[in-house]
């Protein structure tokens, strides 16, 4: 009987294992800690990379398939809206301040977020992670991209957004986004996951990405809401290796989770903090409101959260630190932060303005325990100063906590009357924070956050254009009397108000 | 005759972002390219190091001895951005598909005899871990270079590079299902049967361990350690992609044609024209810093017949293999065309 040779028909897994972690090889000519000098300093123990479970198969052919897919629809939606004049289908110009705020604070940390996944996608030992890394890293680069093509036609009609990228550098709000990502790029690689692919893309997006798309589909801005179901798909491949990267180092190490639990408390945090310039986008700058801050906080946290952590449990992982503060300030958060910028209108790329009556009335019911207590006789004064031709600007720098570089503007957990303050001491230099979060954070890597950019000590110190507020605000390229200020004083208004009575005079 | 639809003008007050603006001298409209590429990597005002290397920035221009006034002088003549690069590629990859699809639909390979059959395996198939070397140097590109315009063309050509070994995956993929037809008609499938791993198993063991390989390899890895970006640029995408694509996807196509295996020419179509289309792209990036200065003339040269040196016992063992009549001929003939290459680039 002939016995012949028959290869074995490779099943799907398998085949796809075939095309990605197979390509990867032992090294010899060069020690394997030599070709992988970063992925073992931060005390992760990776016993078996190829228990690694890929979150999602896709082969560079299929991927290219479906991205240029999504690509070409997009396109043609960009390119209608800019020939339609598309602005003018949104719901009124103080809608476009949230826009301004995603494209100098949101869209640079998408380039970032391109670059870091470029060093996981190269430096994890283990092929499976890194394919997943590199196709999250053009993602990133698509994102950055589309965000900037659907926005451009925005930055033709209005202000401050001309400069975004500067803007992202040196202005003082954007030094929180922009530190936030510089923290996490600085980190090994199995903490940049943690923070980005888990933190913040699992835990936390339905809090930041999709409340700015919503906002933009109530209110008209077909530009960016057609970016946003775009990018759902690539969104939902992201948090797969969220989740995937969590379980993975839980699974392989026993030492691992304290050290997986002392990141999450850290970037649960650091992204919460991050989160406030979304909570006063979500009260104050939406024209037609989506939901409130603390209706998202209890849908997506609250409930989503606390389920994540309750099937995290069987690992040893619990809440994360200080969630409970963050729960507390549901109450208080856009308000107190819708009040600062109010302040500094003066020194921001975008408009601000006090709410209407009706707004009011929103607020009111949406924030039956805080609203009309604490912030609405502060509000009312603003509004009669204004009314009476002094509209209210501080001109004075604010303290900024030295970890997530937020003026110190929160008040005591439990207490709404009293700003919280809190401080260290490092080798003879006292550092300031805005709460124990922020503090706990510095005081276990005091060599990293001793070297943050401050803006406001930059300013003093003379690095940022000049000693008066002119000169500053002219090196963070902003156009003066155009960019910044009261919305009701600005050119967007005054052009938004024309073009409106213009489309009435044509009906 | 022209049709006149009339629209509702409105007055920009501005063409485009004003960092391109200040490039252009004027405002005036950008391409996409220009607006999805030019100054997207921040400059300034970094708040840590890295703790994974506190002795640089997070981008840091010192990465590299190459020195360049403005880093966006590297474009990309193809200018892709995300959008451009994606359609391209799966337009691309979807002929080499159709390709792969009519020699295995057609079962060409089982006609090939064993000898050829099996050089075209040796030879052909470990190089998709010679492709995922390559994709490993443009990620760290990506991440360590300096100005967009050329990390994003890196970051397009990395996931290039996977789509190619992928491809040489589905080669192999196509060879043992070829095996399986051919054995089908001397035997009928009977328990008797061994099962063999799928020659991609093999390959991979040769890759590592036999010895045609392993000056490739040898080069590979000791470019895996390169910390200079652009060296790595010059190492991998100009001398090794050269010398490995002239050999493979040039002589060895050609010699495999000789032999009448047509059906191998198919299947690798995509190397070739996947290689021209992105050497446009490597010849102007080194064109340009070969320009900027005498100091990164002399880098780069010196570069070149470094990493030339180290390929060309890699060569010449994969030339003695598979072609040992002709093999000094064949590898001169591959140095010919990195010294052409060079030329015209300058040097």
């Amino acid at each position: 009987m002939t016995v012949h040779k028959r290869t074995k028909k490779m099943g799907i897994k398998e085949r796809y294992a075939s095309m990605t972690r197979d390509l990867g090889w032992e090294t010899s000519y060069q020690p394997m800690d030599k070709v992988f000098p970063y992925d073992t300093y931060e005390g992760i123990k990776i016993h078996d990379w190829d228990a690694w479970v890929d979150p999602f198969r896709l082969t560079m052919d299929a991927y290219w398939k479906y991205q240029s897919e999504k690509e070409r629809k997009l396109y043609a939606v960009i390119d209608s809206f800019a020939q339609n004049n598309g602005q003018l289908g949104i719901t009124d110009a103080r809608y476009l301040n949230a826009v301004k705020i995603f494209l100098t604070g949101v869209s640079p940390l998408e380039y970032a977020a391109h670059r870091g996944y470029a060093f996981t996608g190269r430096h994890f030992r283990g092929v499976g992670a890194r394919i997943a890394c590199q196709m999250q890293s053009v993602d990133e680069l698509r994102h950055a991209q589309t965000q900037l093509h659907s926005m451009s036609h925005y930055n033709k009609f209005f202000s401050g957004m001309h400069s975004h990228k500067m803007m992202h550098d040196r202005v003082w709000y954007l030094s929180v986004p922009k530190s936030f990502f510089d923290d996490a790029m600085t980190a090994g690689p199995f903490e940049f996951l943690t923070a980005i692919s888990f933190s913040f893309e699992y835990v936390l997006t339905n809090l930041l990405f999709v409340p700015f798309m919503s906002g933009a589909a109530h209110n008209g801005d077909m530009a960016t809401v057609t970016f946003g179901f775009s990018a759902q798909s690539d969104e939902a491949r992201h948090m797969t290796l969220g989740i995937e990267i969590i379980k993975f180092m839980l699974e392989q190490d026993e030492a691992n989770v304290p050290i997986v639990q002392r990141w999450i408390d850290k970037w649960f945090w650091r992204g919460y903090r991050m989160l406030a310039l979304v909570s006063m986008m979500m009260d104050y700058m939406l024209p037609k409101r989506v939901m409130s801050w603390k209706e998202a906080w209890e849908m997506y946290f609250e409930e989503a959260g606390a389920a994540l952590f309750e099937d995290l449990g069987r690992y040893g992982i619990r809440m994360p630190k200080y969630h409970e503060v963050a729960t507390w300030e549901k109450d208080h958060l856009s308000h107190q932060v819708w009040s600062t910028f109010y302040n500094y209108a003066g020194a921001a790329a975008f408009h601000t303005w006090m709410p209407n009556d009706n707004e009011k009335s929103w607020l009111k019911d949406k924030y039956p325990d805080s609203f009309e207590k604490h912030y609405e006789p502060r509000f009312d004064h603003f509004t009669a100063k204004k009314e009476a031709g002094e509209r209210f600007f501080n001109g004075s720098l604010p303290m900024l906590c030295n970890t997530c570089q937020i003026p110190l503007i929160f008040t005591e957990p439990g207490d709404p009357t009293t700003t919280c303050y809190r401080e260290s001491e490092y080798k003879d230099d006292k550092y300031h924070f805005c709460s124990d979060g922020c503090k706990d954070i510095f005081d276990y890597e005091p060599e990293k956050y001793i070297q943050s950019w401050m803006p406001v000590h930059q300013i003093y110190q003379g690095n940022c254009g000049g000693a008066e507020l002119e000169d500053v605000l002219k090196w963070y390229q902003m156009d003066l009397g155009v960019d910044n200020g009261d919305y009701h004083d600005s050119e967007d208004f005054k052009m938004w108000t024309e073009w409106s009575e213009n489309q009435k005079k044509a009906v | 005759m022209s049709l006149d639809i009339k629209v509702n003008v409105i007055k920009p007050k501005r063409q485009t972002y004003g960092n391109i603006a200040e490039r252009f001298g004027e405002d005036r409209p950008a391409s996409r390219y220009e607006e999805a590429t030019l100054d997207l990597e921040p400059k300034e005002n970094f708040h840590y190091r890295p703790t994974w290397d506190p002795s640089f920035e997070i981008y840091d221009e010192g990465r590299t001895k190459i020195k360049m006034e403005d880093w966006y002088e590297l474009k990309d003549p193809r200018q892709f951005y995300y959008g451009t690069y994606t359609i391209n590629r799966n337009k691309m990859f979807e002929g080499a598909d159709s390709q792969l699809n009519f020699v295995e639909n057609r079962n060409f390979l089982s006609s090939v005899d064993a000898e050829s059959r099996d050089l075209l395996k040796k030879i052909l198939l470990p190089l998709r871990h010679y492709e995922w070397g390559a994709n490993m140097n443009n990620m760290e590109i990506t991440r360590f270079g300096s100005g967009t315009s050329v990390t994003q063309a890196c970051a397009f050509d990395a996931m290039d590079r996977l789509g190619l070994a992928q491809l040489i995956c589905r080669i192999g993929l196509i060879f043992d299902a070829s095996m399986e037809d051919s054995d089908e008609d001397v035997a009928q499938k009977s328990d008797n049967a061994s099962v063999t791993a799928s020659c991609l198993h093999v390959t991979r063991v040769e890759w590592v361990g036999e010895d045609l390989w392993q000056p490739l390899r040898k080069a590979v890895e000791n470019s895996l350690v390169l910390k200079d970006w652009f060296e790595l640029f010059i190492a991998q995408n100009f001398v090794l992609d050269t010398l490995v694509y002239e050999f493979a996807h040039n002589h060895f196509d050609q010699f495999m044609s000789e032999r009448g295996v047509q059906s191998a020419s198919m299947m690798t179509e995509i190397f070739r024209t996947w290689f021209a289309d992105r050497d446009r792209w490597v010849t102007a990036v080194i064109k340009r810093v070969v320009n900027e200065s005498e100091e990164n003339k002399t880098l780069i040269s010196s570069w070149i017949d470094e990493w030339a040196e180290q390929a060309l016992p890699a060569i010449g063992a994969l030339a003695d293999y598979a072609m040992p009549d002709k093999s000094g001929e064949i590898t001169t003939a591959c140095m010919d065309e990195l010294d052409r290459k060079k030329s015209a680039i300058g040097l």
